[in-house]
């Protein structure tokens, strides 16, 4: 089944206007309000016609506002979430996004559909800093606990010390 | 916790024939022991020789037996996904080569395709030929290393060198075409970086020929071996529907005797002309899903694999461009757009998610490394356990922390 397929799919399941299908490019991506995002994805995992059994990977994205020369918005500030299921018995690949206002990247979390949901969703709250409502253990995956600041947002400024060791690069080398 | 261990001594009248006792001397009284265990906290890791990395594994114990497991990565993090958006395309694939070091010719294949679909690229039938016999003798290599070092886990220490004979082969016919032997760097963005020397075709359907012969060879050493079925048969089994529910991919699912690859659900590079078989894992030695299973569907896809080269040597056109036209290297710009594209690694699916705003560098580009999937499911595996069997189920599960941590 094709993305736009699942999306006429969806909206015939009662989803109506809450999905809509983006048509790229390159990836075709249904695109869900955050409130019901988990109620569509749970519908993907169940649905016959869906049958997404695994959940390849949740990525998060911290976007910032762009215009192109003429001055139109290119681009919205904010973060998203884009989901990517597959299903075994069903042969496709779906993709889901959903889009977080800047100043509260919540989003409800699916590690009680998918346990793999579990580590990558602690690997975006880590690196882009997005909450999964809900998740059993949201903390630091890939970089130690202590670490201040979630480093692929775009806004990100290096560290100038952590735990008494000192990062800036142009310090002189410590006397003996 | 308290067990209590009893020995007593039989005192009924049948009594051993030999009782190991000096002429008058008295039966010793009987013995009770009490045993009281503590649940223990030990690391495994993160400098470990069976965690294959930097991996620590908290584990609480009681007396053997795994309670808890908790694994901590990241202490190989280098900033991958950062760095991704700060060099442009062209420049990070070289930094793809080390996240699965020992699959980079996948790691590289699988980020060219991610952007050659944004970017609309197009690669030349010839390229796309070499592209798959360097894949699959990649493929042959890391398995090679996989089972190899799993029989050194389990302390079985001849196999490996066996193993490490047949990979310092194909290293050599690898350094022979790129130049380097582990971090390859070879498949670029629209094709690979150089024809193939003069002589490497024979050379390779020369290691073809001998391969099989020393796989039965391994396997007359470790494969039927009754200490290492005894190990890992019945170790460590994982039932389909877990290993879905954890994101299992590649032959830890196929071992839970699930028939899912990439290669054949979306036929990337020219994997529609070429036979060749999946194998699953049947339970022969246990149950489907131990360790076991997953060890032999790794040895069985190394002969798949080496069927794979053959036919692409020998489909492959005799004359033919290695780089896509409109290539410009020094300047490449990717179109806008967004797209995913997963392959099979060795160790399951590894995809990039390519985000481009039509600039040199990409916007954001996550990679779905399987070994960070694949390593989730310890948690829920290893409870229950012994803990000589926690180091046969992390053998089987084949990770590589360079993609887990990235």
């Amino acid at each position: 089944m094709t993305t736009a397929e699942a999306v006429e799919q969806l909206k015939k399941d009662g989803f109506g206007d809450g999905v809509e299908l983006w048509k790229g490019p390159k990836d075709e991506t249904i695109v869900v309000a955050r409130d019901r995002a988990k109620k569509l994805l749970a519908h993907l995992r169940d649905g016959r016609a869906f049958a997404c059994d695994l959940l390849v990977m949740v990525t998060g994205t911290h976007m910032t506002e762009k215009k192109d020369a003429k001055g139109v918005l290119v681009r919205e500030a904010g973060f998203e979430v884009v989901w990517h299921l597959r299903s075994v018995t069903q042969h496709h690949l779906i993709a889901v996004k959903c889009k977080l206002p800047p100043d509260d990247p919540r989003v409800d979390s699916v590690s009680d559909l998918w346990a793999a949901a579990d580590w990558h969703e602690r690997e975006t709250w880590d690196l882009v800093g997005i909450r999964f409502t809900g998740h059993p253990n949201l903390r630091r995956i890939l970089l130690p606990e202590g670490w201040e600041g979630h480093p692929l947002r775009k806004d990100y400024a290096y560290p100038k010390e952590f735990q008494g060791i000192n990062l800036e690069v142009d310090a002189p080398w410590p006397t003996p | 916790m308290a067990h209590s261990v009893s020995s007593t001594v039989s005192s009924s009248s049948a009594a051993p024939a030999k009782t190991l006792l000096l002429p008058g001397e008295q039966r010793p009284p009987d013995v009770h022991i009490d045993v009281r265990t503590q649940e223990l906290q030990i690391n495994m890791g993160p400098q470990h020789p069976s965690t294959h990395g930097v991996l620590r594994v908290a584990i609480w114990v009681d007396g053997e037996i795994v309670t808890r497991a908790e694994p901590d990565i990241g202490y190989l993090h280098r900033c991958a996904e950062k760095i991704g958006e700060s060099v442009s395309c062209i420049q990070y694939v070289p930094y793809t080569d080390r996240y699965d070091y020992l699959a980079a010719m996948n790691n590289n294949l699988g980020y060219c395709l991610a952007v050659e679909k944004v970017a609309e690229v197009e690669v030349p039938e010839k390229a796309q030929y070499i592209r798959v016999a360097a894949v699959e003798l990649n493929r042959i290599a890391s398995h090679l290393m996989a089972v190899g070092t799993y029989g050194l886990d389990l302390g079985a220490f001849t196999p490996f060198f066996y193993a490490f004979r047949e990979r310092e082969e194909i290293l050599r016919l690898l350094e022979w075409i790129c130049g380097a032997r582990l971090t390859y760097n070879f498949i670029r963005i629209g094709g690979v970086m150089r024809d193939m020397p003069a002589g490497w075709v024979e050379d390779v359907r020369k290691f073809l020929d001998v391969f099989e012969q020393r796989l039965d060879e391994f396997n007359d050493l470790l494969t039927h071996n009754h200490i290492f079925v005894a190990r890992t048969a019945n170790v460590g089994v994982i039932s389909p529907e877990m290993a879905l529910q954890y994101g299992l991919t590649g032959p830890n699912l196929r071992g839970s005797g699930l028939r899912y690859d990439l290669r054949r659900e979306q036929p990337y590079l020219m994997y529609d002309r070429f036979t060749f078989d999946v194998p699953v894992g049947t339970g022969i030695k246990g149950t489907v899903g131990d360790c076991w299973d997953r060890y032999w569907v790794r040895m069985l896809e190394m002969k798949e694999s080496a069927r794979i080269v053959r036919q692409a040597l020998d489909q492959m056109p005799a004359t033919g461009e290695i780089m896509a036209k409109n290539v410009r290297h020094l300047a490449f710009k990717s179109k806008a757009g967004e797209g995913y594209f997963g392959i099979e690694n060795p160790r399951g699916e590894l995809g990039y998610y390519v985000i481009s705003d039509g600039g040199a560098n990409s916007y954001r580009s996550r990679i779905r490394a399987p070994s960070f999937c694949n390593l989730s499911i310890l948690e829920a595996i290893l409870p229950g356990t012994m803990l000589a069997d926690a180091v046969a189920i992390i053998g089987s599960i084949d990770i590589v922390l360079g993609e887990v941590d990235r």
